[in-house]
């Protein structure tokens, strides 16, 4: 019974750390708290819906809903970003303006919904489950941890053994000395925001599939939760993403498991009071530097 | 090689260069000094394509510079070792040598990385250390190899000397005499002007954004008011060596 909520709550945290770590990664390299990043996930689970409703294969779905959640994040960037930064210090009004398009993106998907809640067609994924070490799995668990697995890997390998990766970790370190040593930052910032929504709209559409419920507001407890792993696991700190996102999808599976509905957020946030009070940067935080991205 | 032609620019709003004109040859080693807050660092930027002039030229190689981008620009082999070093601190010694490379876009390289560990051993020794986690004296040969690795044609040195011991000071100092013998172009920004003209072939003097003296520079160090102002006596030349 535990091994089983344990492998529940390992499925759900993975997805969290999947959304986690798009999130992180452009606040980990260009300091922007990006608060549109739940609207860009919720529009990656609507984008995957409407592609299987025309009658694409669901792996094609996931395809068209990353690439278009990537360029999302990319036009994002362009229209709401971009023009701030040329202004020189400007941290606080680009965390406005991406409340901003949040706030527009809710809205459209509002309005194309007409506020309904839509669910995928039955049958979509296969639903019978297999045994293993004597807990029940589900095929969707099993994508979902596969998907997370290889992700992180290919993340890693990207930032930390390619020389595009090693741009990118220049540019977090410090972004005017990587530009005097040849490094193009407009090409780091397509880079980043595109993997960072690519993952939020992947991430999107493995909740829409594991729920079965999509509508326009269901960006917003991804985005809290989001925060909570940000937090939890150190600013900019890929690494610290992946281990508390799955350390925040077990507490929470297993709040759920054992303990009155009503309790969960308390039993969640109180345990965040707590690692907070012992270390105040977060778990792969440190005082020195909030950009951890960089670091092996 | 390096030619400036009247160049106007302005920092945070604030005029900071008036006009500046100044040439640097294929193989010369040539000084800029002036005191704190002359120019002599937005001069540096402008060149780097980091602050944008108002107006003037640069010419590099007849080629100019003004509105391109600074990684276009370093890709011409203009290499900048920026004032602090400015070492990428969170990566490791050998990824910043790496990046270096990064500037030599279509151009063939002229260090390899193991000439620049042997020119700079401690750099081998520490390939794998966290880049910040080096001495002062270290990171500033950190980035002037990664500067080589970019096959410069001209090496920008924003205050080599900064916040290093006198010792550190005659180590690196000597290597830019070695590196200029065997060739390589170099314009030197110093507040540590002593130093710089004892070491540089021609010297400009920076002041409030302005060229005030220049020649070569044993001649410029012989100016009187050069003296008092940016030399000091005899007495004074000790404490002008030490750390800023």
């Amino acid at each position: 019974m535990l091994a089983q909520q344990l492998f529940n709550g390992l499925v759900l945290g993975a997805v969290y750390a999947l959304f986690a770590l798009g999130f992180n990664l452009v606040f980990g390299v260009h300091k922007i708290m990006n608060l549109a990043h739940g609207a860009i996930f919720m529009v990656g689970a609507f984008v995957g819906l409407y592609s299987v409703t025309l009658g694409l294969p669901l792996w094609a779905a996931f395809l068209i809903a990353m690439v278009f959640t990537g360029l999302l994040s990319v036009m994002i960037d362009f229209v709401a970003f971009r023009p701030l930064r040329k202004t020189g210090d400007a941290e606080f009004a680009m965390l406005i303006a991406s409340i901003g398009v949040e706030m527009i993106l809710v809205n459209l998907a509002l309005r194309a919904s007409d506020a309904r809640t839509l669910r995928f067609p039955f049958g979509i994924v296969p639903v019978e489950p297999f045994f293993l070490f004597g807990m029940r799995i589900t095929p969707l668990q099993f994508v979902i941890a596969a998907v997370a697995v290889l992700c992180v890997t290919l993340l890693a390998f990207y930032l930390y053994r390619t020389s595009f990766g090693r741009q990118v970790r220049a540019v977090s370190s410090n972004e005017r000395a990587a530009m005097l040593l040849g490094v193009e930052p407009r090409m780091i910032y397509l880079q980043t925001f595109f993997i960072s929504g690519l993952l939020a709209g992947l991430a999107g559409v493995l909740i829409g599939l594991a729920f079965n419920s999509i509508n326009f507001s269901m960006g917003e407890p991804y985005l809290l939760r989001g925060f909570v792993v940000l937090i939890l696991g150190g600013l900019g700190s890929l690494r610290g993403a992946v281990v508390a996102g799955l350390a925040l999808g077990i507490i929470q599976t297993l709040s759920v498991a054992y303990f009155p509905t009503g309790l969960t957020d308390i039993i969640v946030y109180s345990l965040l009071f707590a690692v907070l009070l012992v270390r105040p940067n977060g778990l792969f935080g440190d005082a020195v530097s909030d950009a951890r991205v960089a670091r092996r | 090689m390096l030619k400036i032609d009247k160049l106007t620019a302005s920092y945070s709003g604030i005029t900071a260069l008036h006009g500046v004109s100044l040439t640097v040859s294929k193989g010369e080693m040539v000084a800029l000094i002036g005191a704190n807050g002359a120019g002599k660092s937005t001069l540096l930027n402008c060149i780097s394509g980091i602050v944008p002039s108002d107006s003037g030229q640069i010419l590099f190689n007849g080629q100019e510079l003004s509105g391109r981008r600074p990684a276009s620009i370093a890709r011409m082999g203009l290499l900048q070792v920026p004032e602090g070093r400015q070492i990428l601190s969170d990566l490791s010694v050998y990824e910043n040598l790496q990046l270096g490379q990064l500037a030599l876009g279509n151009r063939s390289p002229t260090w390899s990385h193991e000439q620049v560990v042997e020119l700079f051993p401690v750099l081998g020794a520490r390939q794998n250390q966290r880049a910040g986690s080096l001495s002062g004296g270290e990171q500033q040969m950190l980035a002037i190899g990664r500067g080589l690795m970019g096959a410069p044609e001209l090496l920008l040195l924003d205050e080599p000397s900064l916040g290093l011991a006198p010792k550190i000071v005659d180590q690196v100092f000597s290597v830019l005499t070695r590196l200029n013998e065997a060739g390589l172009t170099i314009l030197l920004v110093e507040q540590n002007a002593r130093r710089a003209l004892q070491i540089a072939s021609r010297a400009y003097v920076l002041e409030r954004g302005m060229v005030v003296h220049s020649g070569p520079a044993d001649v410029v160090a012989a100016d009187k008011k050069v003296v008092t102002y940016y030399l000091g006596n005899l007495a004074d030349a000790a404490s002008q060596d030490q750390p800023a």
